[in-house]
């Protein structure tokens, strides 16, 4: 029977259809496939017959697993040891190989000082399908330390790390004990200094309990003690500090105790004196102190942080080029950010409580002030801060281009801004009469005690148009109680006077960058309006130079 | 012989929440900074705190502070207090911080 053209064409269609797809699927399929189903970044060895390791690649082994392994002695593959070894998920990324001896009674297998490689195909079964991969790494027993410094606890802080787990030395205590860093000089002289070492192995969470997490296996905290002489040298080693291997340790010879390097700024510093002193034949001796104490204290509670504030600016006669504000405040603050949805996507509140006098201690103002920060969705883009999120996403297209990125090969954008608007309320009082002197002349007058209860409403605004920027702070202040001040008079007589109302205040201050990274720059201030707590009108500009190096 | 002082096993139940100290601060980095994914080891913690609306110091550092005690202090407590001032000066990056949990102030 003959059959038709139209029934031979639409087979002959279906045939090359079908197999267009599994031509395709085999490509997708072979494109897909992994060459292996880890790739080891980390290992760790917990016993001499057992060792993690951590598949760098995957985010969970869960599912992965071996039997068979082979191991090597060094990475000479010809002649395997009579050993063979299984490979099973244990936690997060990581597999946990268990080594037995192929006959003969169980001893230990890995012993101290000797490179291993070691190969096993791991199995898994993805979408169905039973992927077989091979596997290999090389695992080395040296008993070597590493040392990093610590980002907490401290500038003498350091975490001491092997690839062998520890023993004894409080390990499993959690407690801080003393140890002996043994330091070596340029003769080879050693000499032991006292130090605290606390064991960091930590156990995993919730599913098996006295499970050692195998990233804290292995690495002891080490806070040295006395001053920078006394550990000047090349640490070599932990006196007491043994490995699960039953050796000492030694600190790679590259290691060295670093030294914490002073901040840049007084923003950036805790604590800031700066005192000056001048004199001179016919003049009288003259001295000014800029300091501020801010240290954020402690741990948070309930997310609130702690932070005591002092800062002083005073004096006394003058020094040329130099000025003081005659200021002392003491202050104690809570701060603490909520993060909502929507628009709104921040408020940062704070509270503080602040004493506010000066040198000769003659004003006792006491106030409490809350604060409420609204952040806004889309209004916060200062240049710093959309570099770091350039850098963000270009980074991410550069690691699938192979290319290693830094900070510094993003180029800032030309435009920045900020927004923020303040509300807040200051509350408290001048606690006790005060005599007010004139700054020339004899003058004197009695300031009487009164209350304080201002609401303190606040827009801030920045705009950044390459190296120029103009911030500028508007705060239009409501003195719902009446408050006293002195104002002095041109002939240097003095007056008192009740302030009440709204008193306005605004400060705009703009920087020019005279370079690229911002070492010198111009700064212009303009301040006007009315400022506490003396209420007198300002009108100024302030003109400067910046150096910052 | 030596004996390791806490006996391994030979494989445990891996579940869908981490247990480990680094794959706990994986998955709280990427709550507190919203990220779709995990994010790497060698990512600045400024980089990641970047498309919110807030500056990093201390608004950021503080909810991070503030997520790192709730996520480490609860038994087995393994942290209590990394501080704002550890978060804006030392620990620049994610491997800074999965190194500083294990090695902070216990109590």
């Amino acid at each position: 029977m003959k059959r038709p053209l139209s029934s031979f064409l639409s087979t002959r269609l279906c045939m090359l259809v079908a197999l267009t797809a599994m031509i395709a699927a085999a490509h997708a399929c072979y494109g897909t496939t992994p060459k292996t189903l880890c790739s080891v970044t980390d290992y760790k060895i917990f016993n001499p017959s057992s060792v993690a390791i951590q598949c760098g690649d995957a985010t969970s082994t869960a599912g992965i697993s071996g039997q068979g392994g082979a191991v090597y002695l060094g990475t000479d593959l010809s002649s395997p040891l009579p050993v063979t070894f299984t490979a099973n998920p244990y936690d997060d990324n990581w597999l946990f190989l268990v080594f037995t001896p192929k006959s003969g009674p169980v001893a230990p297998i890995l012993k101290t000082q000797t490179k291993y490689t070691i190969t096993i195909t791991l199995s898994s079964t993805v979408n169905g399908v039973v992927l077989s991969l091979p596997t290999s790494t090389l695992i080395d027993t040296t008993p070597t330390l590493t040392l990093a410094a610590l980002p907490v606890g401290g500038p003498n802080n350091y975490l001491v790390s092997s690839h062998l787990a520890f023993q004894g030395l409080g390990l499993g205590s959690g407690k801080t004990l003393s140890c002996s860093l043994v330091i070596q000089n340029y003769t080879g002289t050693f000499t032991a200094r006292p130090a605290k070492c606390r064991q960091m192995q930590a156990d995993l969470a919730g599913v098996q309990p006295n499970q050692p997490d195998p990233g804290t296996v292995g690495t002891l905290e080490l806070q040295t003690e006395g001053n920078d002489i006394d550990i000047q040298g090349i640490p070599y080693k932990i006196a007491e500090l043994q490995n699960v291997l039953g050796t000492a340790m030694t600190l790679d010879p590259k290691a060295r105790l670093g030294q914490e390097k002073a901040p840049a700024t007084k923003d950036a510093s805790s604590y800031y004196i700066n005192g000056s002193f001048a004199a001179g034949r016919g003049s009288k001796p003259g001295w000014i102190l800029d300091a501020k104490i801010a240290p954020p204290v402690g741990r948070l509670y309930g997310g609130w942080q702690f932070c005591p504030t002092a800062l002083a600016n005073v004096g006394n006669n003058s020094i040329s080029g130099m000025t003081y504000t005659d200021t002392i405040d003491f202050g104690l603050s809570e701060s603490r950010p909520f993060e909502l949805r929507g628009n709104l996507q921040e408020i940062y509140a704070s509270g503080s409580v602040v004493y506010e006098t000066d040198k000769e201690f003659n004003r006792d103002n006491v106030t409490g002030v809350a604060d409420f920060r609204y952040n806004f969705k889309n209004l916060y883009s200062p240049r710093a801060v959309e570099t770091l999120r350039k850098f963000g996403d270009q980074q991410k297209i550069a690691k699938a281009n192979g290319i290693t990125l830094q900070q510094s090969d993003v180029s800032p954008p030309f435009f920045g801004y900020a927004f923020d608007i303040h509300t807040g309320v200051e509350f408290g009082g001048a606690v006790v009469d005060t005599t007010v002197k004139a700054t020339t002349g004899k003058a004197t007058i009695e300031l009487p005690t009164y209350s304080i209860f201002r609401v303190v409403p606040q827009i801030h605004g920045l705009l950044e148009f390459g190296r120029l920027s103009v911030d500028a702070v508007g705060t239009p202040r409501y003195l719902a109680a009446t408050e006293n001040t002195v104002v002095q008079l041109p002939n240097n007589s003095l007056i008192l006077k009740t302030v009440h109302g709204w008193n306005g205040y605004g400060v705009v201050t703009s920087a020019l960058n005279l370079d690229s990274v911002g070492h010198f720059c111009l700064s212009a201030t303009y301040r006007d309006g009315f400022a506490p707590p003396k209420f007198s009108r300002i009108n100024t500009v302030q003109l400067g130079i910046l150096m910052k190096f | 012989m030596m004996t390791p002082s806490t006996p391994a096993p030979p494989g445990k139940i891996v579940t869908s929440k981490p247990t480990s100290v680094h794959g706990r601060v994986l998955v709280l980095l990427q709550n507190w900074a919203k990220l779709r994914t995990l994010p790497n080891d060698t990512d600045q913690l400024t980089v990641l705190w970047a498309p919110q609306a807030a500056p990093y110091n201390p608004d950021g550092a503080q909810l991070l502070a503030k997520a790192i005690q709730a996520e480490f202090s609860a038994p087995p407590v393994i942290c209590q207090c990394i501080t704002v001032a550890d978060l804006t000066q030392g620990i620049k990056c994610v491997s800074d911080l999965v190194t500083a949990v294990p090695g902070c102030p216990q109590s």
